[in-house]
């Protein structure tokens, strides 16, 4: 199961599984995606590196006019994802959002 | 079982994995860990492969100590999952890419992986010990 939607402060809110199937999908969500975005991974529970990759597309994109996302809620497995593959880097991941 | 060399095929396949890893002596990482290194093994098969038979073999074996994935991949070129570089992971982020970056995942979280391949067929299995 895996779901992508946008909340009511613009926020991306993912859920489920993001694996290779769901990459077009999200892909298109974050294509969407022009400004510096929060993305709400409290209810994620795995990823792949499918995912990693359309996280990296949009990243480099906002880059080019000085924005970004900015991940959070992440659980500790997906955070580990991240450490590997050097994401948490590139990506500002912060722990428990404010709300 | 087997299963169409198609991405769509992740569905039951995690279906499959699912039910068997649903035993209370698999911990959350080591479902987490057997999930995506299945994914990624699969995944880059479909991806360089799409010469070889129509489907791929996977078998999952749920041990005492561990959990055992074979793929079996037939009509295919030989490419050693275990060997290759590690993707650049240091790169500012304007020049890092992704390729290379599924392997690098699987071969730092699993126990075990080990490629085969002879007469056109491949043979990788990965292991994940269990955790307490």
């Amino acid at each position: 199961m895996f779901a992508i939607a946008t909340g009511n402060q613009g926020e991306v809110i993912l859920q489920g599984r993001f694996d290779a199937s769901r990459a077009d999908e999200a892909n298109k969500v974050f294509d969407q995606v022009t400004t510096t975005t929060r993305v709400n991974f409290g209810g994620l529970e795995y990823i792949s590196s499918a995912g990693l990759g359309v996280l990296l597309k949009t990243q480099k994109r906002l880059a080019g006019t000085g924005h970004a996302l900015v991940l959070y809620n992440m659980n500790k497995l997906i955070r580990d994802v991240f450490r590997i593959a050097r994401f948490d880097v590139i990506f500002k991941i912060e722990e428990q959002s404010g709300s | 079982m087997k299963v169409p060399r198609d991405f769509g095929s992740l569905g039951l396949i995690f279906e499959r994995l699912d039910a068997i890893l649903e035993d209370p002596r698999v911990d959350d990482r080591s479902v987490f860990v057997v999930r995506l290194a299945l994914e990624e093994i699969f995944t880059n098969m479909v991806k360089y492969n799409p010469g070889g038979e129509a489907t791929i073999g996977i078998a999952i074996t749920l041990g005492d100590r561990e959990v055992t994935v074979r793929l079996v991949d037939r009509g295919v070129q030989p490419f050693d999952v275990t060997a290759g570089p590690t993707p650049e992971l240091d790169l500012p982020m304007d020049e890092r890419r992704i390729g290379g970056l599924g392997l690098h995942l699987v071969r730092t979280l699993v126990d075990g992986l080990e490629y085969a391949h002879y007469d056109n067929q491949t043979t990788i299995t990965l292991t994940k010990r269990l955790e307490r």
